[in-house]
């Protein structure tokens, strides 16, 4: 029995053992790759061109300070870095732009196909499921060719229409799935009470499903801010440039200025990172959102 | 009704069509900024893109690179998960790092890795080095099958973390009396896993795993940034031919063409995993009818 005790006490012992190991695995795997960009982000050019690397930043602001400086500077962008602070900006734009136009809509046409039953509120929402399916390649060229013959390519509404079409309808099927969590008797108890059916959507229902809206905002920001194959083909004038095009540009192994391309890198990534922080149960929840369902 | 028309307007105008459109595309000779009326030439396009000697290695490519990103995935993902459903000091911080490779964008994430695994003055060599591993730094971009490799090691980084993250969700779901009815029946830890928990989690193994494929589908970013494709076309997945085909050849129809056998791919694979997940289950379930 003694003996069995042991045995259970060397098992339970190197269980926690393995565990602790495969946790300190994950934080590693997930934190170096940033650490390794900080690590640079923050070393002078030439210390970061040293062999073997250094491992511990020196704390040399530099290359964030070129990048900011060049943003404030007259003259015109003369190289990569130059356009990560305007790419920054236009991003925002049309991040925002997508985001709220995709909470009215969706929010909408959610509630539409949780509350009523005309033809085909059945079967849309699972399609609009399914097109997450469909590669955005194959979308790129018609959208060219569409956006080119309207005169909006290198503009930032011809991004923010592009961007409309692969997020809302995920959006929506996101809506859908919250609304048909909230009880149809909150609708009725409103309608008896006297509202309008806008009424109780607008001010009874909406209220309620917050979380939902947080959810597809931040998705569809986050797509947005994230995208590069459209950013690219669609706009490739220098004062249209989005984020990710303009941070494509640093990518130079030849002029080795590593510091400036990793000090980019941070910038463009720290917007969806804190948003990811924040938020992330409204975005793990939102994202499976009738996961079990399907 | 009327409160879906909005959506429903976005979703023919900008997805729906589009889909057409571009299906129509596929189905003409069209040359990227030039005048000139597109030309009918049926299917042509598609028989130019199987006849083509890129296409079945750039496919194979990328089914390969594809089921890596989804297996590698799926095994980090469960790893994880398992060790984060048990209680310890700390866990929730943990968690809460965990979003953060999913947030990046492909581009961030392969300047990233670009770095990370740089020949000459990349941390990884330099460490590899100095702790004795290898003696000369590794070239990891020269030969296709390394740089396939590394961008694969790039995707599982940053899908891990969120596949870990549903993972753990379907785990807290496993009713706890099961467990404790598998260990009365002498089932060790990894048998209980196996015919216990797997079997319970099995639609979020489905989900991961199409998320992952359609991930890996798309890397057209990585490729963009690491490796333009070569050396020669070493590392041309369908995505980035099609990109080049459609963009840097001109050659819009062909382009399209590709996409739209890419979707077929993707769209048959996608069917396939779940197929391979979720038939098992409705065969038990008639076993035990």
């Amino acid at each position: 029995m003694a003996a069995g005790n042991r045995g259970r006490l060397a098992r339970r012992v190197a269980a926690r053992a393995l565990r602790a190991g495969v946790v300190l695995a994950l934080l590693a795997w997930v934190l170096l790759p940033f650490y390794f960009l900080l690590l640079v982000a923050l070393t002078s050019r030439a210390d970061s061109l040293r062999t073997p690397p250094r491992w511990i930043p020196a704390m040399d602001f530099g290359s964030f300070q070129k990048i900011f400086e060049s943003a404030f500077s007259s003259a015109p962008p003369s190289n990569p870095s130059d356009l990560i602070v305007p790419g920054m900006q236009n991003s925002a734009v049309v991040a925002v732009c997508v985001a709220v136009l995709n909470i009215v809509i969706a929010s909408t046409a959610g509630y539409a196909f949780a509350r009523f039953r005309f033809p085909g509120s059945r079967a849309v929402p699972g399609l609009m499921l399914g097109s997450q399916l469909v590669p955005v390649f194959a979308l790129v060229v018609p959208f060219y060719v569409m956006l080119h013959s309207m005169n909006l390519t290198d503009t930032r509404v011809g991004v923010v229409i592009a961007h409309l079409g692969f997020t809302v309808p995920f959006s929506v099927w996101m809506m859908r799935a919250y609304f048909n969590g909230i009880p149809v008797e909150v609708d009725r108890a409103a309608m008896i009470d006297g509202c309008t059916r806008w009424q109780v959507f607008a001010r009874v229902v909406l209220p309620l499903a917050r979380p939902g809206i947080i959810s597809v905002g931040l998705f569809s920001f986050m797509v947005s801010w994230n995208d590069f194959l459209f950013a690219l083909v669609l706009n490739s004038r220098t004062d249209a440039m989005l984020i990710q095009p303009a941070i494509s540009g640093l990518y130079n192994v030849r002029e080795q200025s590593f510091g400036i391309m990793a000090a980019g890198t941070l910038l463009a990534a720290l917007p969806t990172m804190l948003l990811a922080l924040v938020s992330q149960r409204f975005l793990v929840r939102g994202l499976t959102s009738g996961v079990g369902k399907v | 009704m009327a409160m879906a028309m909005p959506a429903l307007v976005v979703t023919l105008l900008l997805l729906g069509y589009p889909l057409v459109y571009s299906f129509w595309v596929s189905l003409h000779e069209q040359t990227l900024g030039s005048r000139a009326p597109a030309r009918w030439v049926g299917f042509d396009n598609y028989t130019a893109v199987l006849g083509d000697p890129i296409f079945l290695p750039s496919l194979t490519r990328t089914v390969l690179f594809a089921a890596a990103v989804v297996l590698g995935t799926l095994l980090l993902g469960t790893v994880f998960a398992l060790a984060l459903n048990q209680d310890f000091r700390g866990r929730s911080v943990v968690r809460g790092v965990l979003i953060l490779p999913w947030s990046l964008s492909q581009i961030t994430l392969a300047l990233t890795f670009g770095w990370i695994f740089n020949s000459t003055f990349g941390p990884l060599n330099g460490a590899l080095k100095q702790t004795g591993v290898i003696d000369k730094y590794v070239a990891w971009f020269a030969s296709g099958q390394v740089a396939l490799t590394v961008m694969a090691v790039a995707f599982v980084w940053s899908l891990v973390p969120f596949a870990t993250l549903l993972i753990l969700g379907a785990l807290q779901t496993v009713p706890e009396d099961l467990h404790k009815a598998a260990r009365i029946d002498g089932a060790g830890p990894v048998r209980r896993f196996f015919f216990v928990t797997l079997p319970w989690i099995r639609d979020t193994v489905l989900v991961v795993s199409v998320l992952a494929l359609i991930n890996a589908f798309l890397a057209f970013a990585l490729i963009y940034i690491l490796t333009g494709g070569g050396p020669g076309t070493e590392t041309t997945l369908l995505s980035w031919w099609g990109y080049t085909t459609a963009f840097r050849d001109l050659d819009l129809g062909k382009g399209a063409a590709i996409f739209y056998l890419m979707t077929l791919a993707m769209v048959l694979l996608a069917a396939l995993t779940a197929f391979f997940i979720r038939g098992p289950r409705k065969r038990s379930k008639e076993r035990t009818a």
